[in-house]
């Protein structure tokens, strides 16, 4: 009966994976032990056999069943584990936003009525100064530029086919709001971005929406000069 | 609900302007196809975590790439885990389809293979638990549908080694298959089956003793 630590020899010696101490000790072995020198051919028959054993072609059809059975590419699952730092700044950013304007509005006094609209704030008092409509295809709504005490906010009405990013720019600022247009029982909801740090001097703001990082729509609003 | 981020134009450069899309990539394959027309084009082939990035971008012919590549190999550990041929097929189907929508999980510091191993492995041992019921059929199946490739293969010889596969414990087939009909090393079986190295090799052991084993109880050896 050969013991485990000698079987582990014969079996490291068929992988190659013996050191010179392990190999001058399976040496040893096999010269004293012809039980072990029987084991180690029988093994090293069987693992011939093992290694014959040749390779057979799948179904010409599996490769093109495969690929027929293809999801379309699941893009925000894809990058999961990318956007999750993502995500993270994101959320510092929005969290920064808020807290800025939870601040300015203590240091301004009690605004009438302010309401929270998806991680920014926007005072109630607003005075439309633009309006679009996006009939862009994937997206489609409105996107209206408001003017409030705090400064300007975008309101969006957004439906889109599948969610799209948006990237709001105007003189030198740009905002990224990612996930625009996700169905929600209640239908789209709007919401309001306020625009904090871009002052109005009679800029345009471009609305680039993104699905992909490709644009698949673009819309202008007018903020005219604060006189 | 928002994310904000400031500056995205770098992100946009660099996805928009200098990484060509899939459609300019093949037009230009095409132009080079044209213009290196009678001469003897030595064509890199992708490593496979070039393809996997490309398949995250959202590229379906790199997922192609990596189908015709590791076809072969998933069908046959399939087929001799399962010794049949249409168990196999579906087998290597559902492997290449759930490497796809589980890509965004994949650890690129494994090896892909390993992983595309693991999940034809898990999906075979399923596919086995699923038979029990139907009877112990694991040894008699292949014989009802051999497919045409077995009967030129079959040899004495290999015919009693696969019987013998079968008579040992999946869990012991699969180390032996990844070892001897894959290739895969010591590390990379380890990544495939998610277990130590040291349990990889004296499982490994255990499995080729049974294997010689049930040959030796046949007669076959």
């Amino acid at each position: 009966m050969i013991d485990d630590q000698r079987m582990s020899l014969i079996h490291a010696e068929l992988d190659g994976d013996l050191s010179n101490e392990q190999r001058a000790a399976l040496a040893r072995l096999l010269l004293a032990d012809p039980e072990a020198r029987a084991l180690r051919e029988e093994l090293r028959g069987l693992c011939g056999r093992l290694d014959a054993v040749g390779a057979i072609e799948p179904p010409p059809h599996l490769k093109d069943s495969i690929l027929q059975r293809l999801p379309p590419v699941p893009r925000a699952a894809s990058y999961r584990k990318a956007s999750l730092g993502r995500w993270r700044l994101a959320a510092m950013v929005a969290g920064l936003l808020t807290a800025g304007t939870i601040i300015y509005e203590t240091m301004q006094g009690p605004a009438p009525g302010t309401r929270e609209i998806s991680g920014t704030l926007a005072a109630d008092a607003q005075t439309a100064l633009d309006s679009v409509a996006l009939d862009g295809g994937r997206v489609t709504g409105r996107a209206t530029l408001y003017r409030d005490k705090t400064g300007l906010a975008v309101g969006l009405e957004v439906s889109a086919s599948e969610p799209v990013d948006l990237i709001i720019a105007s003189g030198g600022h740009s905002f990224r709001i990612n996930g625009l247009g996700r169905s929600s029982p209640g239908g789209t909801k709007p919401q309001t971005v306020a625009l904090t740090g871009v002052p109005m001097q009679g800029q345009d703001i471009e609305l680039s929406f993104l699905s992909g990082e490709r644009t698949v729509s673009r819309a202008r609003l007018h903020a005219p000069s604060d006189r | 609900m928002f994310g904000i981020e400031p500056g995205p134009w770098g992100e946009i450069l660099r996805t928009g302007l200098f990484r060509p899309s899939a459609q300019r990539r093949r037009r230009r394959a095409l132009r080079n196809d044209q213009l290196f027309k009678g001469w003897t084009v030595i064509v890199r082939e992708e490593d496979d975590p070039t393809l996997v990035q490309r398949c995250r971008d959202g590229e379906r012919d790199a997922f192609e790439r990596l189908v015709i590549r590791y076809q072969k190999p998933v069908f046959n550990v399939a087929l001799r885990m399962l010794r049949n041929r249409q168990d196999a097929m579906d087998v290597a189907q559902t492997t290449f389809l759930k490497a796809f929508e589980h890509l965004g999980d994949y650890d690129p510091a494994f090896r892909f293979y390993s992983w595309l191993y693991r999940i034809a492995i898990n999906e075979s041992l399923n596919a086995l638990a699923l038979r029990k019921p139907r009877g112990e059929l694991d040894a008699n199946v292949a014989d009802e549908s051999p497919g045409p490739d077995r009967a030129a293969e079959g040899s004495q010889a290999l015919q009693a080694l696969e019987d013998a596969l079968m008579q040992i414990s999946p869990e012991l087939r699969a180390v032996l298959l990844l070892r001897h009909v894959a290739q895969l090393s010591y590390e990379d079986m380890a990544q495939a089956l998610g277990l130590p190295e040291k349990t990889v090799k004296s499982r490994l052991h255990t499995a080729r003793e049974r294997l010689r084993d049930h040959l030796m109880q046949d007669g076959s050896m």
